[in-house]
């Protein structure tokens, strides 16, 4: 993860302590230097025994197993009442309440009718104020009297009560309204929705992390306005046992979401969260049936021990891994943990029947991670399915690349395929046809030569001007043979060095040349090897030293021809025919000068030089010292 | 006396090459086929030294009469001729599948009367008749068989083995299809234009050990061309 990323997780889960702790800053107190003042003592009438009571009084802790009403006597401080309109105010008081002032009723809240020993209707969960009429009260030694109605446990009880003006309660209790009433249906509404979506998706998506967090989810919305049941019935205790039980299922739930969604999930902490789950309900059982305040303590307190032990789970994946998930989760255990261990030190320590209870909004934070998780895993999801795609279409696109490449090389070899055959057709049609009917008609040349008389006879001027003929004919016959050889390796698709070319010629002529008593001698440099041409200029080349070789045969008279190759300074080929054809005119017989002009007439030096244009060679021909020489430069490739 | 059989359907040229032989002294043409059924049924009796074949024929290629020459079992242990492949030109890869088959070598058709003399005296001698165009094909073919590179221990020559050998039935080892460096040099240089006088000077050797080279080459590609097909049978599952 890189350094952004961790400050902005950094800067969320900053974000998310801040609403916890602002959800802190809303157990506010009267503003100061009011005068409302928050009364502790009280006289509890019970029956016929009177005794002091200090508030809040959480029957629960002061008397399990009490069903009935009693009243709490609270002299009002003069002070207090100071202000024109006074009010008296109760955080929280149940399960039903009747409040007097100086023996006149004022206010009914709750069900108090009895039937059967039970409370029929919804007990009370709302804060009271009663605002006080001015003609009712004294100067001074006012009285309160609350008698508070409760059953066994439904959580019965009183809490402090504040009197003073009502302009100071008034807020003080919208406030305690909106908590109480507003902010559980906020609460609960948000958790359904989400619990619903949760389940859905685990549904839908087959996971069970959200499955978690749905039931859990849900079961926290029920457990925030479900309560308290409706007294009477089976339905009371189940419901009042599943109420006890909830907390521990919800935080072992939500344990379950977290460390499957950080894929911490051992077995071993499954069985132990399912483990604790279940001797929960017992727990809750046992508060049922023997109406125990201490097994309820025990169940919040073990409950609050899984989820501190959550904590150093979540906190060291977040740690190690620093992944979003992990770093949100573990500060939404720990403020969740901090929260419930101030919820659990209030209402079972200190046993403030008053105090707010701030659990439940730990829900909401619970709820907004698992918002942004999904939303980051959306997203998430879809930039790697975005990748994949592009990944997809550029894998697709290069495999269309590859097809398109193995087309042209299989079309490509096609085609050299078809040239081939093409060519072994052409071929086979010429050496089976042309090429044979030529070496037939050479070899008719030579019967004909040798009708004309045995060879040993010295030949007379007559029989050797009568053989000329069939000499120029064996001659044109067999350049014949050269030339169709010569055009078949043109035919040939790749290219092939130039020395093998010329000697392939060599091979072809050098009987030629013998015949007519003319030694080869063939000089082709060892870097002139592997120079290779198309074989178009293959042919281009050929010819010229051929046309070279037989203007050598014809005309020079010479002994000894030179073919030389080799490298010429710089770059490129030099490629020589170089004959001795002077030198033995000036010793041997005179014979008519030689002309090349006579060979330019017909295909001679003009042929040559179209060619070496051609190729975009240079061709000079000329005398040298010993006879004639033709040389041919070739562009460096 | 140097016994030649021709093995040629175009009459003029079989003409020629017969006057050509006759003409020559101590060369004698006993017998000619322009079919190769006849050649088949004459060869046994008339034991040339030399044969000459041409390779397209009316009733087949003058491949499978060399083939069958060479593989057959030696008609009295002892008899088996020089074949030398008639060819008119740009047939090396016809040329090359007689080699295999078992030619010593090949000349062209319309070529002098002396280097047809000189060519199946040549030929009886134990030479081999090498052009350009099938060096190159036949380098090129060692190199795209995959062949090894000719190591330096393997420059020696392999003796000089009687040609009765080629009628072993034995399996070849590698070793013994394995060109070697001279030989590859050899090949090398008839391929850029050298003829064996140039070779031999060059190589600081004679032109007869040149030819020997260009020999075992054929022989090579002959057993080769052998152990590849026992390979092949080997190979092959038994219900095929």
């Amino acid at each position: 993860m890189t350094r952004a990323g961790v400050r902005c997780l950094a800067v969320r889960a900053a974000l998310l302590l801040g609403a916890a702790l602002g959800l802190v800053g809303c157990d506010a107190g009267p503003p100061q230097g009011g005068l409302a003042q928050a009364l502790h003592e009280a006289v509890l009438v019970e029956g016929g025994t009177v005794r002091e009571q200090r508030l809040p009084d959480s029957w629960e802790q002061t008397a399990p197993d009490r069903d009935g009403s009693v009243q709490y006597r609270l002299a009002l401080p003069d002070a207090a009442l100071q202000d024109a309109q006074s009010a008296l105010y109760l955080p929280r008081v149940g399960n039903a309440v009747r409040i007097e002032i100086n023996g006149l009723r004022l206010l009914t809240a709750g069900e108090r009718a009895r039937q059967g020993g039970r409370l029929p209707g919804a007990a009370l969960e709302e804060p009271v104020l009663v605002p006080l009429p001015g003609a009712l009260l004294r100067p001074r030694g006012n009285e309160a009297v609350i008698e508070v109605t409760g059953a066994p446990r439904r959580d019965a009880g009183l809490s402090e009560v504040w009197v003073g003006p009502l302009s100071e309660l008034a807020p003080m209790y919208r406030l305690r309204h909106g908590h109480e009433v507003r902010g559980a249906w906020v609460v609960a509404a948000a958790a359904t929705v989400m619990g619903a979506l949760a389940l859905l998706l685990a549904s839908r998506a087959r996971r069970f992390v959200y499955a978690c967090f749905g039931a859990g989810s849900l079961l926290w919305a029920w457990r925030t306005v479900g309560l308290p049941p409706a007294p009477g019935g089976p339905w009371e205790a189940a419901g009042t046992v599943l109420y006890h039980a909830s907390y521990a299922w919800f935080v072992v739930l939500m344990a379950l979401y977290a460390l499957a969604a950080l894929g911490r999930d051992t077995a071993a902490r499954r069985a132990m969260l399912g483990g604790w789950a279940v001797v929960a309900l017992g727990l809750a059982l046992g508060v049922w049936f023997f109406n125990a305040p201490l097994l309820r303590t025990l169940l919040l307190g073990g409950t609050l021990a899984i989820a501190l032990g959550l904590l150093p789970i979540l906190l060291w994946t977040a740690w190690r891994e620093r992944s979003s998930a992990a770093l949100l989760l573990g500060a939404a255990a720990l403020v969740s943990a901090a929260v419930g261990a101030r919820d659990f030190v209030v209402f079972r320590v200190l046993d403030d029947y008053g105090a707010w209870a701030w659990s439940r909004y730990t829900i909401l934070l619970l709820l907004a991670v698992l918002a942004w998780l999904l939303v980051d895993e959306f997203a998430r999801s879809a930039a790697a399915l975005r990748r994949l795609n592009a990944e997809l279409q550029d894998r697709i696109a290069q495999k269309e690349r590859e097809l398109e490449a193995a087309f042209d090389d299989a079309r490509g070899r096609d085609r050299q395929q078809a040239a081939l055959a093409e060519r072994d057709r052409i071929l086979r049609e010429m050496h089976d046809g042309l090429g044979g009917r030529l070496v037939a008609a050479l070899a008719l040349t030579s019967q004909a030569s040798r009708q004309a008389g045995p060879t040993d006879e010295p030949p007379t001027p007559d029989r050797r001007a009568a053989d000329e003929p069939l000499r120029e004919l064996k001659l044109t016959l067999d350049d014949c043979l050269v030339e169709l050889r010569l055009a078949l390796d043109s035919l040939e698709t790749d290219e092939r060095p130039l020395v093998e070319a010329l000697a392939e010629l060599r091979f072809r002529v050098e009987p030629t040349l013998r015949a007519a008593g003319i030694r080869l001698v063939w000089e082709v440099a060892d870097g002139a090897g592997a120079t290779a041409l198309p074989a178009g200029d293959t042919l281009h080349v050929l010819r010229i030293v051929r046309e070279a070789l037989t203007n050598v045969i014809k005309h020079a008279q010479a002994t000894v021809v030179w073919l030389r190759l080799g490298p010429i300074e710089g770059s490129g080929l030099e490629l020589a025919v170089v004959d001795n054809g002077l030198r033995q005119r000036a010793e041997g017989e005179a014979r008519p000068l030689f002309v090349p002009a006579t060979l330019a007439g017909g295909r001679g030096l003009a042929n040559m030089e179209r060619r070496a244009r051609a190729l975009g060679a240079q061709l000079d021909s000329g005398p040298h010292a010993e006879g004639w020489a033709v040389r041919l430069r070739l562009p460096p490739r | 006396m140097l016994k030649v059989y021709l093995v040629e359907d175009d009459p003029l040229v079989s003409q020629h090459v017969r006057d050509t032989l006759d003409e020559a002294p101590g060369i004698r043409c006993v017998g000619h086929a322009a079919r190769l059924a006849t050649a088949r049924s004459e060869l046994p009796q008339c034991r040339p030294d030399v044969l000459l074949s041409d390779l397209g024929l009316p009733d087949g290629d003058g491949t499978e009469l060399i083939g069958e020459l060479s593989h057959a079992p030696a008609i009295d242990g002892v008899w088996h001729p020089h074949i030398l492949v008639f060819s008119v030109f740009g047939d090396e890869a016809r040329v090359i599948r007689a080699i295999e088959a078992g030619a010593d070598g090949y000349f062209l058709k319309g070529c002098t009367a002396e280097e047809l003399v000189r060519a199946v005296q040549q030929a009886a001698r134990g030479e081999s008749p090498i052009s350009p165009a099938i060096a190159r094909h036949l380098l090129k073919r060692f190199r795209d068989d995959g062949w090894p590179e000719p190591s330096a221990d393997a420059d020696e020559p392999a003796p000089e083995a009687p040609s009765t050998d080629l009628m072993d039935l034995e399996l070849p080892t590698r070793a013994d299809h394995e060109v070697s460096a001279r030989e590859h040099e050899v090949l090398r240089l008839v391929a850029q234009g050298y003829v064996s006088e140039e070779i031999a000077e060059r190589l600081l050797t004679t032109p007869r050990a040149v030819a020997t080279h260009v020999r075992n080459v054929y022989r090579k590609l002959q057993l080769g061309q052998r152990s590849r097909a026992v390979e092949a049978s080997a190979s092959r599952p038994i219900w095929a």
